[in-house]
This record gives C-alpha cells, structure tokens and sequence, in this order.
C-alpha cells in the first residue's frame, strides 16, 4: 500500500507537472488569437460614420455627405440612373463620351483643361457601365472655385470636336482588338450571345466601327443634355467642406440640369436559366475560363443577407471559401476560383467563375457540383455562420479609409435605395442573421442542382491541352 | 511662375514618418493617418526572383505562397481562417527584388496581424501535402498570365534578351519547366537565407501612434533573434555584353501590333536624383495626352494611336528605360517607328526648358497630395522610397527634392541612359489566323 501510494502520488506528481508544463506551453508556445485581442492596447475603439442628407435650396438635387476635416481634400461621386450603355438610342454614345468628355470644354482648349487639371489637382473621371453614367470629382480644397469651374465646363460645355472623336473612334478599335487577345474577351462574347441574346446587355461594350462613326457630335450633346437629369443623379460627397458649402455647391454645379431626364425604358429581359451550355474553343490559350450563371437575389430582398452570407462561406470569402478550399487548396486545380452575385437594372445573377488548364478545369467543374451538392442539402455549419458573419462586421471599417471611396460608397447607398441610416443598419442586419435564415434561403432560393438546364447556365472557352506558346524571335 | 510654386500651402509637411530599426535589424516606418480606425501592416522582404539560384527559378514566388499554409503554431488554413475571421484584407506578392506581404484591417485588430505576421517570420512549416499543391497552384498561375495571352509571354522574352546572362534575365513567375522541378527544400532554403528581421521592412500607416506602433513592433517582432550575419547576393547582374537588336515576332492571340522599345540602365549606374530626373522626362515625354510625345506622334503626325515611356530603376540590381507604342497603321515598317520615336525624342530634349520643366515639377507634386488621402498609398509610396534608401528626411519633404530637380539634372540624367550597351527593339505582329 504504502508503495502504491507512492506510486500514486509520483504519478499524480508527474501529471501535475505535465498539466503544468502544457499551461505553460500553450502559454508561451500556442497561438491564441482571442487572447491576443482581448489583452490588445488597441481594443474597443469605434468609429461612427455621420451621413447627413442633404439638398438644394431649390429642394431639387439631393446629396448624401460625409464631413472629414483632417485632409485638405473633397471627393464628389455622382451618376445618372438609366443612362448607361443599355439605354442608348444609339450604339456607340456611351463608350465616345467616356472617351471624349475631357478633350475641351468651355473656354478650355483641350490641352489647357487638361494642364489645368494637373496642376491644380483636380481629377475628374468619366465612367460609363451597363447602367448608369458616373462622374467622379476629386479636388484639393484651396482650388475649389477652379474645380467647380472645370466640372461645370465638362458637364455643360464639352466640346467633342470632330478631330477628337476620330482620334477616339481609332483609339477605341485598338482597344476593341487588344480585347480580343484574352480569352475571357470570348466567354464574355459567349455569354452576350447564348444568355443575354438581342437584349442591350449583350451587346459588345465596344461598338463596332460603323456604329462609332454613325455617332455624331451633335447626337451626343443631345443625348447627354436629355439623360442628365436632377431626378436620375444620384451624389456621394466626402472631405473637408461643411454643409452649408456642400449645399451650394449642389447647386452651383447641378442647378443647370433639367429637371426630368428623357430617359428611355429597358428591354425587359427574361433570364433563360434552364437552356444549354454553351462552348467556345480559343486556339492561343493554354487554359479553359469557365463561368456559371444562375438567379440571383435583389439588394432590398428579404432574403439577400442570408444569400450573401451563404455565398461569402460557399465562394465568395475569397481564401477560406468552400470552393478556394477544396479546387485550389486541396487538389491545386486553379490559381483562383469565386462566387458572387451581381445586381444591374435589368437582371440579378449569381456567378462562378474560374481559369484551369483543361483537364483540371473539368475536373473542377465536378468538385464544385459536389460541393454545390453538400451546400444544398446539408447547409452551412453554426460555426461556419459565426465566421462569416465576424468577417463581415470586422471588415467594416476598412470602407471608409479613403475619401473617394467613401464619396462612390454614399453615391451606391442611393442608387441601390439602401437609405441615409444604411451605415447604421448594415452591422445589425448582418448580426441578426440566423442559421436557419440562411439554410431555409438556400433551399428556396437557389438552384437544387449546379447542373447544366437546371438552374444554372454553364459557358466555357475551351483551351488548348499541353498548348504551349513559343515566341519564335526574328532579329533584324 | 512664381504662383506656380507656391500653391498647396495648406501642406506643411508632405507626410508625417516615424522611422526605427529593432535591434535584430527590422526597419520599421510609422506614417500616421487618423481619418478612419483602419491600418495597413506591409512587410517587405528584400528578395525577389533575382535570388532564385540556377536552376530554381521560381522558388521566391512559390514561397511566398507557402507562406499561407501553417507554421509551428499557426498549422495549416489557420492563417487565412484569422484574417478572414477578423476581417483583414491581405494578400501578398513578388517582384524580381521584392516580396510584399500585408495586411489591411480595424486598428482593433492589429496586434492580432502582427503576431500573425511576426510568427511566419520564423516558424514557417513547409508540409510535402502542401508543397506538392502550392507547386501546382503556382504552375496554374504562370499559364494563367503567360499561357493565355500573347503579349506577356513577348515581353518575358525581351526581358530576357535584356538581362542576358544575369539572374534578373529569369521570370518572376519562375520557367513552367523549373516550377515543376522545384523541391521543398529549396523552398526551406530560400526561407531560411532570406526571410529575416534584418533584410525586411514594415511599414504602418493609419490610425496608430509612433509611440504605440514602436511597443507593439517591439512586442511581436523584438523576439525574433539573428543568429548569422546576412549573406549579401553577389553579381546578381553581370557585365553587359554590347547589343542594339530589334527583334519581330509573330503569336497566334495577337490582335494589334506594337511597339516596345527597352534601354537597360545598369547597378550603380544612376543615383536618386537620376532617377527623379528621369521620372520627370517620362512625365514631359508621356505622362497624359498633352504630353510632348502624345501630342506629336498621336496628335499631330497621326503616325501613332498611344504611346507610353517609363523608368524602373533600382540602384544594386539595374533598371529599364522604356517605350511602348501602337502605331496607327498596320503596314508600318517597324525600324520606321523607332525613327519617328527618336526624332520626336531629340525633337523633345531640344525643347525641354525650364518652363517645361516647372510644369511638370508641378503636376508631380499636385498628385502627391493625394497622398494624404489614403493611407494604402502612402504607405507604398514610403516602402518603395525606404527600398530605395532615401532618408526619412527626403521622403518628408519629398516636394522640397522635386523642386529642386534643375534642367541640367534632366539632361544629364538622360544622357546616362543614351550611354546604354544593352538596347533592344521588339515588334509584335498581328499573325494571320
């Protein structure tokens, strides 16, 4: 007895020593992140992003604004609804304008708005989508008088001079051909002609050089005089200027639009999510670009955090997702693959896309219906739900770290009506969340099966195997 | 001009940078920016492809991708399962002579990325499962940016011709041939030689204070210790063999013809002020569409639809001075481009004055206010200007430097390049399909 209790307390000794010595191991040895940020210097601070709604006198041009005095600098994002690329009454108008808006304007020669510009710090960009027409407007406060002077030249004086639209009109077929020298150029093509059809959205975003030489200057300055209007813009403002000034400024620079833009009205377009694949073989390109189309969900859908957070854990998350995890990270497939919705006027889709050689790329094709199989039936984990959604409100912040990020994010909250109060909102919504929204959303609201005709359209461009580019140099 | 220089006066300072080493080596700069509650953690390992040794080459770039796959203590996915967690944008890159890893995140969250940061430094695990994977994960992305596309694959071989025999010659991306031979301890290697405090950089910028940034880098990289001293790389760049070639090709994939033009620059050959004289030429040379190049090849002869020119330059491992060009018509001979280039080029020096000069000097510091606005830029903007060892001082008053660029800098600087051994001409045809 009295040796076994020896043993016993030698015993009981060492595993003490053991238990110990692991404390101390995990301790000094083991990464503990909770610990980490519990214990953090920088724990607990928060941050409030203030948006005030804001308007003319006049009660006709509405704004939403972030006031940010610490930097000398203002950012204005703004963009007129309906008065994209699927809205033109003539191909072609869109993609000159963006081409074209700066070359002059007012009294401004070309080369002197753009020297201007340069050396005042004032940067303005033109951009022309699907959708909409945007303008964004960045400037250092001291010149704001001469920033207003060059927005208001470029929005109500622009020249389009004959020489520029010509120099643009060649410029844009250089562009059109560079295209065509990257195979995602064909799936895009493929995809414009089997799902989007006759419908604007399937046109080329570039169009044709007969198209572009039909377009004249005379139907751009109608055209943008009709399609700007006060009640189709939408403006994000950010950086150092008060109210008060941002109210002036909305009508000093908006006040000479008309009131109501003649906009026309989009085709309806009827998605055809159950027809058949579609395939196009690409001679020059070593590996195949696979994209899956399939319903998607409307931002102010009831169910659209559920759907985004179902996709961010599927294959939106980018690294950590389902998808990343088991074709990138498990079998070495692809350098990349990604799921995500996209919402436009007219369609909202949820895609997947993905570049492999063409062996792995049909062998991805099959773990990503498995894996769309395993999300289907058995949903997400509790576990995987509560990583999401940390992901999600951790990143929040990283939004407003640049004016003109802040400035387009203001801009989107009104175009997708999300609201003033949004940013408010946005980190409930995505904590109230529950396992069983998520789930029951992906059963009601998703395809049963990632099979081609059954919900989700599959396209493809077929590279070429062991197709290997030898640039053959002739020296002369 | 006297307006000219004297505008952006709201500015005292261009940026505020806290600069210190650790006592292991590690270089660490601050550069405060307190809009949002946000930070970017940038760490830079000075290493690249140009260390790959012969036969390797791939080996910086596929270790940066291991770099995601687990450590002693952070195992397997855990690294990018905390970043998603916790919300941290981040990713990484290579370069020929750098390797960039960062993370973007709540200030909240910061000390977490540093551990997370500071643990790979020294604990990195290379598993066989996950280098046989990463292996292949790489080669998918060496197709995915040469296999696919005509046109990289025409610039990696000019770049080759450029380098000749010096290890600057091989692809970042390394060869698909010696990707696939790559072994784990070549990785294990790599790491070992180079991933330490006292040949890397870290660069915080956003909502954090020197003096809180100076404990918390202490914190979590203080530890990491330095047992032998650096191995500098040594005749990365050999002596230039005397070349003028102008070379065609013709790809499959290749819808427009163009132009390129690549004039090396060797180590040591250039210092700072070169450098931003030459910046200052691209600019005038160009920089927009109002540029002298633009307006006389595009504008105003039509011979051209764009051209480009540029200045990469690194003091120990040499640079390219560059021309790219589309010309208008197809059928042009492409010697006659490179003349029209030239003329246009001697046309261009003969009328670059101060006037001109003061122009550009202009535009530059007009965009580096735009500095202040975002604190990812600026803490790239500050790597890259501690990479090439300006002093603290410089990269504050940045502006101060630029304004005092003269006419003579940029001819002299100009002429260093004129006095080039290795110039190689490209043509890029379209091929009949």
């Amino acid at each position: 007895m009295r040796r076994l209790n020896k043993i016993n307390i030698y015993i009981v000794f060492c595993s003490l020593i053991v238990v110990l010595g692991a404390g101390l191991f995990n301790h000094y040895f083991s990464f503990d992140a909770d610990r980490i940020l519990e214990k953090s210097l920088l724990k607990g601070r928060t941050f409030q992003g203030n948006v005030q709604q804001i308007s003319s006198k006049d009660g006709y041009i509405h704004a939403y604004l972030m006031e940010e005095h610490s930097v000398p600098l203002v950012a204005i994002s703004f963009g007129f609804e309906k008065a994209g690329r699927a809205y033109e009454n003539k191909e072609g108008l869109g993609v000159l304008i963006k081409s074209t808006m700066l070359d002059g304007a007012g009294k401004y020669s070309r080369q002197n708005l753009r020297r201007l510009m340069k050396e005042k710090g004032i940067k303005v960009g033109v951009d022309v989508s699907a959708d909409r027409l945007d303008f964004s407007l960045t400037y250092v406060k001291e010149f704001e008088k001469e920033a207003i002077d060059v927005i208001k030249a470029i929005l109500y004086e622009p020249h389009f001079d004959e020489k520029d639209l010509t120099l643009a009109r060649q410029q844009l077929a250089v562009i059109r051909q560079q295209q065509k020298e990257s195979p995602s150029y064909y799936l895009g093509r493929l995809v414009d002609k089997h799902f989007y059809g006759q419908h604007p959205y399937g046109r080329e975003n570039i169009a044709d050089d007969a198209a572009l030489l039909s377009v004249k200057r005379e139907d751009i300055r109608a055209y943008l005089q009709k399609v700007m209007g006060k009640n189709n813009l939408h403006i994000g403002i950010s950086g150092d200027i008060n109210r008060k000034k941002a109210e002036d400024v909305l009508e000093e620079v908006f006040g000479g639009l008309v009131d109501q833009a003649g906009v026309h009205q989009l085709d309806e377009f009827v998605a055809d999510y159950n027809a058949s694949e579609a395939e196009v073989d690409v001679a020059f390109s070593a590996q195949s670009f696979v994209l899956m189309l399939a319903r998607g969900v409307k931002r102010l859908d009831k169910d659209f955090y559920p759907l985004y957070i179902a996709d961010y854990i599927f294959g939106g998350s980018g690294f950590t997702s389902r998808l990343n995890k088991a074709v990138r990270e498990k079998e070495g497939l692809t350098y990349g693959i990604y799921s995500y919705f996209t919402n436009s006027d007219g369609v909202d889709l949820w895609q997947i896309y993905f570049s492999a050689t063409p062996e792995n790329a049909n062998k991805a094709v099959d773990i990503v219906a498995d894996e769309y199989q395993r999300l289907y039936q058995n949903g997400v984990s509790k576990e995987e739900l509560e990583n999401a959604k940390r992901g999600l409100l951790n990143s929040f912040n990283l939004r407003f770290s640049s004016l003109v990020q802040i400035a387009e994010m203001l801009k989107v909250m009104q175009v997708q009506r999300l609201g003033a109060d949004f940013l408010q909102k946005r980190q409930d919504k995505v904590r109230h969340v529950t396992l069983e929204e998520v789930n029951t959303a992906i059963q009601q609201r998703m395809p049963k099966t990632l099979k081609n005709s059954d919900g989700a359209r599959w396209f493809y461009v077929r590279g070429q195997k062991n197709k290997k580019n030898v640039v053959v140099v002739t020296k002369y | 001009m006297v307006a000219l220089l004297l505008p952006f006066s709201a500015v005292a300072k261009l940026l505020d940078v806290s600069y210190f080493t650790l006592d292991n080596g590690l270089e660490v700069a601050v550069i405060e920016n307190h809009k949002a509650p946000v930070v970017l953690q940038m760490l830079y390992y000075k290493t690249g492809s140009i260390n790959d040794p012969k036969g390797k080459n791939g080996i910086a770039h596929l270790l940066e991708h291991l770099m995601f796959r687990g450590t002693k203590r952070v195992k397997d996915q855990m690294f990018s399962h905390l970043t998603d967690k916790y919300g941290a944008e981040n990713n990484a890159y290579t370069t020929y002579n750098e390797t960039g890893y960062y993370e973007f995140s709540d200030i909240t969250k910061l000390e977490l990325m540093m551990a997370l940061e500071a643990d790979r430094m020294q604990n990195l695990v290379i598993s066989d499962e996950a280098f046989l994977k990463e292996r292949d994960v790489v080669l998918e992305e060496r197709m995915q940016r040469f296999e696919t596309k005509a046109a990289p694959l025409f610039y990696e071989t000019l770049n080759k011709l450029l380098w000749q025999d010096s290890a600057r010659a091989q692809p970042v991306s390394g060869s698909a041939e010696d990707i696939k031979g790559l072994k784990k301890e070549d990785a294990e290697d790599f790491y070992k030689r180079w991933y330490r405090p006292d040949n890397a950089l870290l660069v915080l910028s956003g909502d954090i204070k020197p003096k809180e940034a100076k404990m918390l880098v202490e914190k979590y990289y203080g530890g990491i210790s330095v047992k032998e001293k650096l191995m500098v790389a040594q005749n990365q760049v050999l002596p230039p063999r005397q070349t003028d070639m102008f070379i065609k090709a013709k790809l499959v994939g290749v819808e427009q013809s163009r132009f390129v033009n690549y004039i090396r620059i060797e180590p040591n050959a250039l210092n700072n002020k070169d450098v931003l004289a030459l910046e200052i030429l691209a600019e005038y040379f160009a920089g927009d569409d109002t540029a002298f190049l633009y307006d006389a090849l595009v504008y105003q002869s039509k011979k051209l639809l764009g051209i480009d020119v540029g200045i990469a330059y690194d003091k120990d491992t040499g640079g390219v001075f560059s021309f790219y060009a589309t010309p208008a018509d197809e059928r042009a001979e492409a010697s006659d481009i490179w003349k029209w280039i030239e003329r246009a080029v001697e046309d261009g020096i003969a009328a670059f004055d101060a006037d001109k000069l003061e122009k550009i000097k202009h535009q530059i510091l007009s965009d580096t206010v735009y500095l202040q606005e975002n604190p990812q830029d600026a803490a790239r903007f500050v790597g890259g200007m501690l990479l090439a060892s300006y002093r603290v001082e410089e990269i504050e008053n940045y502006d101060e430097i630029i304004r005092a660029v003269e006419v003579k800098d940029v001819m002299d600087a100009w002429h260093k390049v004129l006095e080039s051994q290795v110039k190689i001409k490209g043509y890029l045809e379209r091929a009949e399909q």
